[in-house]
């Protein structure tokens, strides 16, 4: 397995918000994180790209512990997409994509740095928009612009904190359908938080479900989402049909 | 992981375009700050030709310190070093400002936020009115208290908010509080001073860059060059630091908590070196930042250069507004600086509004 999580426990002054997290994906695979707010999600996900101090467990990549790696070193390999981001700021596009490069240079990026952050820029459809202010962009076109930072770090484990909220359905189906080809074409093993379950069924290989800090049920989303877990876990009935293949949740009643 | 380069991306050529302009722009506004400074040393009460200026000049670089009248005397002693030291000023306590207001992502700091004003004043007025300190009252003595305080002051802050974890909300408002400690201490020395001194104290004060000599320009200087290339060298941390919270800065490599000690060590220093010269010129380090960004927006890369320039220029035509306006007395530099920058930075405030909405 390249990316383990091995046995991962993490408490905020003494109250414990995550325990005894296990998993592992191979290279190129989608996980998704799911469970109601306050399970513990987002403080994984954090844990897992190391900005939290992590003091129980281990993250391993490519059985090799990132918890001990450099700061530097370790932003080579690990990407991460943040929620969204509420700060303006009156940069241009092209520059906080370029950000990305930043663990991989000193002062000046490189002809083949800005070379990257244009590729990125591309595969993002970014091209009118990258020499124009960042806080003059909508919800979902920042949500895209860090997202083409983090792809600009070139890493082998991208972390998206709820990539699909803020986005109308145009752009949740688009962002989707672009972490699932760039983990593939990459071999870019990829964590996601997510809430909607139904694009989790799309987006995600395996998915781990969350109740009070610790796993519920995991594997793939055939297994875990079924009537009974998602009762337990978020308190709500649900009927579940099959669709094209997929895992569909519906209100079973308001 | 390497790849064999293209030719050139499509977009390589808008970049280096845009970027080449921002470069112009900068060069452009140095220029003019020079020649500010050069049109500034003209004017005053004794009336300085353009010929003075550079026969002052020519004397003091070619022929030894040979001066050939008493304007370029008065030139090259009085007038270039306080206009020096106002280009200084202004550019220093500006782009401290800009790193401080990056660091803490809080456009309302200044260098004065975290107190060392307020430290500064004390230290000064400690050796004004009791003559502590080390050649105390004498005015190297009250340069020597003023800047040994605000280092203190610095320091306070420094332990107490890495306590909290260094966050930007312990650093302002641990500043604020240390704030109205010195200040409180400072009033407590004036309530016991006498008249004399407590005017010497309140001058002290207002900022002003009378009788500026090169001495003092010289160390400003050498305080200042380290500095400002230190925080220049942490443009693309701070950018990273003021633009996302600090977990993304933190998943890029960048520690927030080292940028914070270091530009704030520097920006500190940075000030401190200044005003135990000068006294207190306050709203340079506010406005400078903005007038920079609202020209520039807000890549450090290009918003510490110009922050300095903007600082430089509204400290130049303050102190020689100041030197005019009521001839021959020297209005103080601080007084003059809020004044002009006031309305400037309302203008900017009320035109950013306009093309928002």
């Amino acid at each position: 397995m390249y990316l383990q999580i091995k046995d991962l426990s993490f408490s905020y002054g003494g109250t414990a918000v995550l325990s005894h997290i296990s998993f592992s994906a191979p290279k190129g695979q989608v996980v998704g994180l799911l469970g109601p707010n306050g399970a513990g999600k987002t403080t994984l996900l954090k844990c897992v790209g190391c900005m939290l101090p992590v003091r129980q467990g281990d993250i391993l990549l490519d059985d090799k512990s990132l918890l001990s790696l450099p700061p530097k070193k370790r932003a080579r390999k690990i990407g991460y997409v943040p929620q969204s981001s509420g700060r303006s700021m009156a940069c241009r596009v092209v520059d906080i994509i370029m950000m990305g490069r930043i663990p991989y240079l000193r002062f000046r990026p490189s002809s083949q740095d800005r070379q990257i952050a244009f590729e990125a820029i591309e595969r993002l459809h970014l091209e009118a928009l990258a020499f124009r202010q960042f806080d003059g962009l909508s919800g979902g076109e920042r949500q895209r612009v860090l997202m083409a930072r983090a792809i600009a770090q070139q890493p082998e484990l991208l972390l998206l904190d709820e990539p699909t909220s803020n986005l109308d359905m145009k752009y949740q189906l688009e962002t989707i359908r672009l972490v699932r080809n760039y983990a593939a074409e990459k071999q870019v093993t990829t964590v996601v938080s997510i809430h909607d379950l139904n694009l989790a069924s799309i987006l995600c290989d395996q998915v781990v479900l969350f109740k009070d800090g610790a796993a519920f049920a995991q594997g793939n989303s055939q297994q875990v989402f079924t009537p009974e877990n998602i009762r337990q876990v978020y308190e709500v009935d649900v009927d579940i049909a099959e669709w094209q293949g997929r895992k569909q949740v519906f209100f079973a009643r308001l | 992981m390497k790849k064999p380069l293209l030719s050139q991306h499509p977009l390589e050529q808008e970049y280096s375009r845009s970027s080449r302009k921002a470069v112009l722009l900068l060069l452009f506004c140095s220029l003019l700050v020079l020649v500010c400074g050069l049109w500034f040393t003209a004017v005053g009460t004794a009336d300085a030709t353009p010929s003075d200026i550079f026969g002052a000049l020519r004397g003091a670089f070619f022929q030894g310190g040979r001066l050939e009248n008493a304007n370029q005397k008065i030139v090259l002693l009085l007038r270039l070093p306080r206009i020096s030291l106002a280009i200084l000023c202004g550019a220093g306590l500006s782009v401290s400002g800009a790193a401080l207001q990056g660091v803490t992502r809080n456009p309302l700091v200044s260098p004065f936020t975290v107190g060392i004003s307020s430290a500064a004043a004390f230290g000064a007025s400690l050796s004004i009115v009791y003559g502590v300190g080390p050649l105390g009252g004498t005015n190297t003595g009250i340069v020597i208290s003023a800047f040994a305080w605000s280092l203190l002051c610095a320091a306070v802050v420094y332990f107490i908010a890495s306590r909290a974890g260094m966050s930007p909300e312990s650093i302002i408002l641990t500043g604020i509080a240390t704030n109205y400690l010195f200040n409180a201490c400072d009033s407590v020395v004036k309530f016991f001073a006498n008249d004399y001194q407590l005017a010497a104290a309140v001058q002290w004060l207002f900022g002003s860059l009378n009788g500026a000599v090169w001495p003092q320009v010289l160390v400003v200087l050498l305080f200042a060059l380290p500095c400002l290339a230190g925080i220049y060298s942490f443009a693309q941390p701070l950018n990273i630091l003021a633009g996302g919270d600090d977990d993304v800065s933190r998943s890029l490599g960048v520690s927030p908590a080292f940028v914070r000690i270091s530009v704030g060590l520097l920006s500190v220093l940075l000030t401190a070196s200044i005003i135990s010269f000068t006294g207190v010129i306050g709203f340079v380090g506010l406005a400078g930042p903005h007038i920079a960004r609202l020209l520039i927006g807000s890549d450090h890369r290009f918003l510490l250069p110009f922050s300095a320039l903007s600082g430089a220029l509204l400290v130049l035509a303050g102190d020689t507004i100041g030197r005019i306006i009521l001839s021959p007395v020297n209005v103080p530099v601080g007084i003059v600086v809020s004044f002009l920058g006031v309305p400037i930075f309302i203008h900017l405030i009320l035109k950013e509004r306009r093309e928002v909405s």
